[in-house]
């Protein structure tokens, strides 16, 4: 059997719950098919849809739970992965579009909320962690935890179990006094939470990626990038980003 | 070497011409009383009838048989065939149709490691966690009985256990941080007696007033909550995904626990127990009776199910020690006291760098801490490799010759940066591995163990690591497959290359031997790489990604592509 057809379809049965979404351009040339996390936050799609529109061509969305192998699971089904990190190993990614980091949530009315991995108090505080599937995987935020010493009252909220929303819901019910995620996985939360920045847990440059060897469609999409930078920025703005590059 | 009729009870428990379970008996020998096929004649071997199970994919089931009739499991979709011995063709196929998405939540390929018949009834797991049984003559449907949630990553690859009127299943999905558990079923019915997890408090895990194990360090109330930090038992890992044994005549069963996880070694500071150990249970309730700890907060994923075999030896004052040996992944073979888990010893049969070997006194793993992972940190020849010295497959026990024939692997890794791997809505990293050769340049081994002398009697160097099982027989032949697809059969006593054949595809099944309905011995096994090790041609890995497969595909990158892509048994026979 050919690997590729069948390939393409067990990753559609992978997927299980693969939502399918045909933005209308009205144009002639093949659709730029862009998959991405099913829970990625809905400004990544925005931005595809820009440059979908750039390259004249019409956008399919392909979400779908983001998991070791994605790339090779969805062979045959996407040309384009947004919101990926900037040199991601199993594909060729442009200049980034924009750099964020990890960030503190606290309830906004907390009288004494975490302040920062520098606390003295981060052993002691309940804080959640997202806890990424695969032996020795690791979030770079959990590595700051370990490094302080921070590893009892730590929840880990694996990631296969909805944990956003898990940790937001024991964040504002009291169980959790502060929930640390990625950037732009907290923006819009909510005015009930308190969002500050943890600089000491690194940070990480979004790209766009295309498989290796395509070449032409990168170059196409850096040019799009470039080409509508404002209004790129303008999106990540409109979500409430949080930006560390500028 | 007169045959000692102790060690034999076991194998003879079970009709010599059949092979009803993964490991034949309770006891997991893999050994065949069946002395037709000899080192004699073995070289005119030749293809009886061969079969394709039309599902592609690592096929790592034994065929299992009874009765005239050979029942196969494949990898997902998990179809059960039923083979007519005497005709050669298939009496029905039944298809449990699990749910498709579990195939994106199994860590290592979608494999299925076999079936159990007993009483009239077939018994298998489904990946998406589901205990089937269906009727031996009908392939009608008699229960099923779903035990787990792919959603949070669980799956079922393991062979179920028979032992009494039950049946023994456990899961599978550490890395996702799925709670390990093993449950027991009513055979007749399908419904759960009991379920002890492997992480938590005593209550869960089952231990009560009948727990006395052998070590200190196992003592004390809830170590399942205590030698964790905070919570994070509750997503502890420590599976139940190995082979499981049975020993009627102590009344005990005995199951591994695999890795804990899915946490960094570093963020799950203590013992982590009851993973990467041994529980030995009373089947009638679950409740632990004893509890022995391979890998103490396991650092290098070397999880613990790999299988444990029931033999008595002259060890120790004793003529016939009931005792039971296990290879682990972490490079030691064990020689454990099986009414009481006390370690009679523990001697290296691989190249093992990470650790400096086992206390005795205390039962303790020692850590080498320069090849213990650290975050960020490059770190070199860690020897074994998380797949370990040996990983799953099984390893055979031959009464006659007293020797545990073992499949290997030789491999070392490289830990060389952590890299963001992937994106789940947020950034993770991931240790970046790659494996290679150990000593020698070769990959792969097999190997005699003389538990007694607690040496190899001999050894063959493969090129690729041998992830097929080994097959024992009583003709002083033992059996087993490579993954670039050679089947072989070596002289049990010397290890000398008697005859061998290529098949379709690479072979990482387990062989068994049966009784065919004209009475003449058979032999067969499962072709259909895949896996772990064979992800690289199974699945569409790329190997120029050094890490892909978890590092394992930089280590398999010349496997070749299988000529024949769906799953074949070979049955084989004399002229």
């Amino acid at each position: 059997m050919s690997s590729r057809c069948p390939d393409a379809l067990r990753a559609v049965a992978i997927a299980g719950a693969f939502a399918l979404g045909v933005a209308s351009a009205g144009a002639r040339a093949a659709p730029l098919r862009v998959c991405a996390d099913q829970d990625a936050p809905a400004f990544e799609e925005a931005i595809a849809q820009e440059l979908a529109q750039a390259l004249r061509r019409e956008l399919q969305v392909l979400r779908a739970p983001w998991r070791h192998g994605f790339v090779r699971k969805t062979l045959g089904l996407c040309d384009v992965f947004v919101g990926v990190p900037a040199g991601f190993g199993a594909l060729m990614t442009t200049r980034p579009y924009y750099r964020a980091g990890w960030v503190a949530l606290t309830r906004a009315d907390d009288p004494a909320p975490l302040a920062g991995l520098d606390d003295p108090r981060l052993a002691r505080l309940r804080i959640g962690v997202l806890l990424p599937p695969g032996d020795g995987a690791h979030t770079p935020v959990g590595d700051a935890l370990v490094q302080r010493g921070a590893f009892t009252f730590v929840r880990g909220y694996p990631v296969a179990a909805q944990p956003v929303a898990g940790m937001l819901n024991d964040l504002r019910s009291g169980r959790l006094d502060a929930a640390l995620l990625w950037g732009p996985q907290a923006a819009g939360a909510g005015t009930d939470l308190r969002l500050s920045p943890l600089p000491p847990a690194g940070e990480i440059d979004i790209a766009v990626g295309v498989h290796r060897g395509d070449v032409a469609l990168l170059a196409a999409l850096q040019r799009a990038l470039d080409a509508r930078r404002p209004v790129i920025d303008a999106l990540l703005d409109a979500a409430g980003v949080p930006r560390t590059d500028r | 070497m007169p045959l000692p009729a102790l060690l034999l009870a076991a194998a003879l428990a079970v009709p010599a011409g059949e092979w009803p379970s993964a490991g034949r008996d309770a006891a997991n020998t893999r050994f065949s009383p069946l002395a037709q096929i000899t080192t004699a004649n073995v070289a005119t071997l030749k293809t009886a009838f061969t079969f394709s199970t039309g599902v592609p994919r690592g096929h790592e089931a034994a065929p299992v048989v009874q009765g005239g009739t050979m029942y196969i499991v494949t990898p997902w979709p998990n179809v059960l065939w039923a083979i007519d011995l005497a005709t050669r063709t298939p009496k029905w196929r039944f298809e449990p149709k699990p749910s498709a998405a579990a195939q994106g939540v199994a860590c290592c390929d979608v494999v299925n490691r076999g079936a159990a018949v007993a009483g009239g009834r077939v018994f298998f797991n489904t990946l998406d966690n589901q205990a089937v049984a269906v009727d031996a003559q009908s392939g009608r449907e008699l229960w099923r009985t779903a035990l787990g949630d792919i959603r949070l990553g669980e799956t079922m690859t393991m062979a179920p256990l028979v032992a009494g009127d039950k049946l023994i299943v456990g899961n599978s999905g550490g890395e996702f941080g799925v709670r390990g558990w093993v449950a027991a079923l009513e055979a007749a019915t399908g419904r759960q007696l009991w379920r002890a997890y492997s992480t938590g408090p005593d209550a869960d895990v089952k231990i009560g007033r009948d727990f006395r194990p052998h070590y200190a360090s196992d003592r004390g109330t809830d170590l399942g909550v205590t030698t964790w930090p905070g919570e994070s038992w509750k997503i502890g890992g420590g599976n139940v995904w190995g082979f499981i044994s049975y020993d009627a005549e102590l009344d005990l069963i005995y199951h591994g626990t695999a890795n804990p996880g899915p946490w960094n070694p570093h963020q799950r500071p203590g013992d982590n127990k009851w993973t990467a150990g041994l529980f030995a249970r009373r089947p009638a309730d679950g409740s632990a009776i004893w509890f022995y700890q391979w890998s103490p907060h396991d650092l290098h994923d070397y999880d613990g199910v790999n299988e444990n075999v029931l033999v008595e030896l002259p060890l120790g004052g004793e003529a016939a020690r009931p005792v039971l040996l296990h290879p682990d992944r972490n490079g030691h073979l064990y020689v454990l006291d099986r009414r009481s888990g006390e370690v009679l010893s523990a001697d290296r049969y691989a190249h093992v760098t990470t650790t400096r070997g086992v206390d005795l006194a205390s039962g303790r793993l020692q850590y080498e801490p320069s090849k213990a992972p650290q975050v960020g940190k490059v770190v070199r020849n860690q020897c074994p490799v998380s797949p370990g010295a040996k990983d799953w497959q099984p390893s055979a026990w031959s009464p006659k010759t007293q020797l545990l024939y073992v499949p290997m692997q030789n491999l070392c890794q490289d830990v060389v940066a952590s890299t963001v791997s992937y994106i789940a809505a947020t950034p993770f990293v991931g240790m970046e591995v790659r494996m290679y050769a150990g000593p020698g340049g070769h990959r792969g081994e097999f190997m005699a163990w003389d538990p007694v002398q607690r040496r190899k009697t001999w050894s063959v160097a493969e090129t690729f690591p041998v992830w097929s099982g080994a097959l024992a027989t009583a003709g002083d032949v033992v059996f087993y497959g490579t993954m670039d697809g050679w089947f072989k059969a070596l002289d049990a006593r010397s290890g000398q290359l008697l005859w061998r054949q290529k098949l379709g595809s690479g072979i990482v099944g387990q062989p068994v031997s049966y009784l065919g309905p004209d009475g003449r011995q058979y032999v067969a096994v499962l072709a259909g790489v895949g896996g772990w090790a064979g992800s690289v041609v199974a699945a569409p890995l790329d190997p120029s990604d050094a890490t892909a497969g978890k590092g394992f595909a930089h280590a398999m990158q010349d496997l070749p592509k299988p000529a024949e892509p769906m799953g074949m048994l070979h049955v084989f026979a004399l002229p």
